[in-house]
């Protein structure tokens, strides 16, 4: 949903961005309480409900919003979560280009947390009483809806009312899934991958979250926030998350019970929303012991250290592929893993990891190897490939967060080329109905990632799997483009503010028109590839003709005068050198009227092209009839003297037969 | 001698070969002048030495149409047939005969008729080279005049010599 926006200078009011119409964000009223890592919060009101306290959040252009948990939020209009009242781009003044923006009811309460970096004790009893329960209780019905929020952390919770009393989760959709949670919120598996390539995650994901949260809500602070991320992680791994987190900290025995069900890191094992609901009614469980992973008997050593766990070696091997060849070769890991380990299913998983790997000597040989033995060892865990982790449904994100230049895009693409991701499904316990589209989906992807061409590769993949990624296109990534209705509009404007700019199909647009404008047709994004400038000038103004046929707008005509300049070469295909000339004349003219349907209409008519295709045909075989007879007469050069004197011959008897007759004819005359 | 040079190889191959009503045209002519000697011999006479040249040019002519033999042919009777008048008008006596005959001015027209057959047969060929040459020239002129425009229209590929832009 799309939605135009407009800016206006109100006098005396400030700057004021409009959006869908009536809803006025005040740029230069900033709500410091409500802003978030990549987005900007600002003071909104709706001109048709004045009364209503709204604020908007202005998205960082590099992160695409979640437009259909926003659509889920405003349909289900949650007690305990912001319900997005509009949400569209808008021509943000302040970082001069259009962004993202989302207007929300705005939590009148403040942050749940107090103090003024949102962090601090929450009372036991008013945790239990006022903030749990409503969150409980919304978060379940979002969650059976099939979405999920993975923004749950202590300081996105907010009071919705001025007297504190109904808590609400914050802004989940202004990035990608789980983006900006640090890893103490997410679970072992979210907390390997990358945050562009963490995914949508489970229930599961939000519960765990759910749990730290509460936990860093009763105890006013982040218990391990002094140990870095890897070490956290780490300690995760071989402890547990409720041991890692939890650690020495005191918590009285109704909390214990939340957060270490929540916490516990098998998801099959870890509270359900509904033991959630229960314990909130007052129903008491025992607390459950974590299931923790399977230690070996006695180590294996990689690289100079130590590992006990499967998970631990397999993260090992991604961080030193280069030793991973000679370590899976080594009988001493077949001895750990069989009897060490003792996991037979590790154990086949890794044989196949080995057996369908590629040659030694291949370029990248090990970071594949390391890769799938990293898979084989830890099923569960994100798909680590040359240094980048990411989740098997964040393949999409992860593309977007590449070109953004947050992640290897090579990596990514490989390990989807590599088909990495079958790899993993093939190493989970059973292959559910619902993942057979995900593995088709990969080799599409795949497909697409192999083929060079322009509408194709990486950036046709990013568009198709991340339907929310903008056109990054440098001549129009500031006009924030989602839908390929809007391309031209965003090309006419920038072509008006810069006159030295061409307008080009580049592997973005390209990328982006192959996935979402259906009606472009291959051959005319092959044209925008080819090396011949008068093909790709007509490739490009066959697309953007296009585009302006389906959707607008009647008249481009900077855009028609630029192409105008390109399209002489073009012409070249004419053969016929008058018309050829005639079109070039009436470029300019219909450029000014700004119709690149007209203007596609001259350079490539059918009819014309017809035309001249017979006419240069009819021309060749004349050429032909001339060479012949122009060859002819030379070769009849020497026997000329021959005809010569025949046809003298023929003349002279003609001539001698003429005077004889009229010689008797005047004797007759004479006589008579 | 000339006659020979000119007329072409092909055309005196075809000539060299008999026509086949040939003996017969001599037989028919023998036959007729012999009936001429028994009906009109003053007459016959007077043909006789007058159309030489054109027997000459007969016995010379190597053309299968006989352009020769007609050109000199034609002007020789042409130069003849006042004579063959003015006998006729004096009762086709042999005492006329020969009084035309032994006028040389009589000779001169009958043979000089021949000569201007005989000049105009050889003339004529120089003529025709002027103008077949003066046509071939003018053929090939407007043919390259053609191919130019159709080059300044559709450019060297119709010539079919450059490459291809499609």
């Amino acid at each position: 949903m799309a939605q135009a926006a407009r800016q206006e200078s109100q006098g005396g009011e400030g700057r004021v961005v409009t959006l869908a119409g009536h809803f006025d964000v005040h740029v230069d009223q900033p709500l410091a309480e409500l802003w978030t890592a990549h987005a900007g919060a600002y003071a909104a009101v709706d001109r048709e409900m004045p009364s209503a306290s709204l604020f908007a959040l202005i998205c960082d252009p590099q992160m695409p919003p979640r437009l259909e948990v926003l659509e889920a939020l405003r349909g289900m209009r949650l007690d305990a979560m912001l319900v997005p009242l509009v949400w569209g781009i808008v021509e943000w003044p302040l970082a001069a280009r259009r962004c993202f923006a989302i207007v929300y009811d705005r939590p009148a309460g403040g942050a749940v947390a107090p103090g003024p970096d949102r962090s601090g004790a929450v009372p036991e009893d008013e945790l239990v009483r006022a903030v749990l329960p409503p969150l409980v209780s919304s978060l379940g019905q979002f969650l059976a809806a099939g979405a999920t929020h993975r923004a749950i952390r202590a300081n996105n919770v907010y009071y919705r009312d001025g007297a504190r009393r109904f808590a609400t989760l914050g802004d989940c959709c202004s990035t990608p899934p789980a983006l900006t949670q640090p890893v103490l919120y997410e679970t072992v598996e979210s907390g390997l991958a990358n945050p562009w390539g963490r995914g949508d995650g489970t229930a599961a994901d939000d519960l765990y979250a759910l749990g730290v949260a509460i936990l860093v809500l009763l105890l006013g602070r982040n218990p391990v926030g002094e140990l870095p991320d890897d070490r956290l992680l780490l300690e995760k791994m071989n402890r547990g998350s409720y041991a890692a987190i939890v650690g020495s900290e005191r918590l009285s025995s109704t909390m214990i019970e939340p957060v270490r069900g929540l916490l516990t890191d098998d998801p099959r094992e870890r509270w359900s929303i509904q033991d959630l609901e229960l314990w909130l009614h007052g129903r008491r469980l025992s607390p459950k012991q974590p299931t923790l992973p399977r230690r070996a008997t006695r180590a294996f050593e990689f690289n100079g250290e130590s590992h006990f766990t499967a998970r631990a070696l397999a993260q090992a091997f991604t961080r030193k592929p280069a030793s991973v060849p000679q370590a899976l070769k080594s009988p001493e890991f077949e001895t750990w893993l069989q009897r060490s380990l003792g996991d037979a299913e590790r154990t086949k998983l890794v044989a196949s990891a080995l057996s369908e790997s590629v040659e030694p000597g291949v370029a990248g040989h090990e970071d594949l190897l390391a890769s799938r033995a990293a898979i084989a060892l830890d099923p569960a865990a994100p798909i680590r490939y040359k240094g980048v982790s990411v989740g098997v449904g964040a393949y999409g994100s992860a593309l977007a967060g590449a070109f953004r230049g947050h992640l290897s895009l090579s990596a990514v693409a490989e390990a989807i080329v590599a088909r990495l991701p079958v790899f993993w499904f093939s190493a989970q316990p059973g292959l559910r109905p619902e993942q057979v589209p995900v593995l088709k989906t990969f080799e599409r992807m795949r497909l697409h990632l192999e083929d060079r061409r322009p509408g194709f590769g990486a950036e046709r993949v990013a568009y198709e799997s991340n339907p929310t990624l903008h056109c990054l296109s440098p001549l129009i990534e500031a006009q924030y483009v989602l839908e390929p209705a809007d391309v031209l509009r965003a090309m006419e404007t920038v072509l008006e503010q810069r006159p030295a700019e061409e307008p080009q199909i580049d592997r973005h647009l390209a990328g982006f028109l192959g996935a979402r404008f259906k009606l472009a047709a291959v051959e005319w994004l092959d044209e925008i590839g080819s090396a011949d400038p008068g093909t790709r000038a007509l490739g490009t103004l066959k697309l953007l003709a296009k585009l302006q046929a389906a959707s607008g707008p009647r008249a481009v005509r900077h855009t028609a005068a630029r192409l105008a300049r390109q399209l002489p070469a073009a012409l070249e295909r004419f053969r016929n050198r008058a018309r050829r000339k005639q079109l070039l004349e009436e470029l300019p003219r219909l450029a000014e009227k700004g119709s690149l349907v007209d203007l596609l209409a001259l350079v490539d008519g059918a009819a014309e092209r017809q035309r001249d295709n017979l006419g240069f045909t009819a021309a060749s075989h004349e050429w032909a009839r001339i060479e012949r007879e122009l060859g002819h007469l030379r070769v009849d050069g020497p026997r000329r003297p021959e005809r010569a004197a025949l046809l003298g011959a023929q003349m002279a008897s003609g001539i001698a037969m003429f005077l004889a007759w009229a010689m008797a004819l005047g004797l007759i005359v004479v006589v008579a | 001698m000339a006659v020979r040079r000119t007329a072409s190889k092909a055309v005196r191959g075809k000539a060299a070969k008999k026509a086949p009503g040939r003996g017969i045209a001599i037989t028919a002519a023998l036959a007729g002048m012999t009936m001429l000697a028994a009906a009109a011999l003053p007459l016959c006479i007077l043909v006789l030495a007058g159309l030489v040249p054109a027997m000459v040019a007969a016995l010379l002519d190597r053309y299968r149409a006989k352009y020769l033999t007609r050109t000199v042919g034609a002007m020789n009777a042409a130069g003849l047939a006042p004579l063959v008048l003015q006998l006729s008008t004096h009762g086709l006596s042999m005492a006329e005969a020969t009084r035309l005959l032994s006028s040389p001015f009589n000779w001169l027209m009958m043979y000089g008729g021949a000569a201007v057959g005989w000049a105009l047969f050889l003339a004529m060929p120089t003529l025709a080279r002027t103008i077949v040459d003066v046509r071939a020239d003018q053929m090939q002129r407007q043919l390259k005049a053609r191919a130019e425009e159709l080059v300044q229209e559709w450019g060297e590929e119709v010539t079919g010599r450059s490459a291809q832009k499609r």
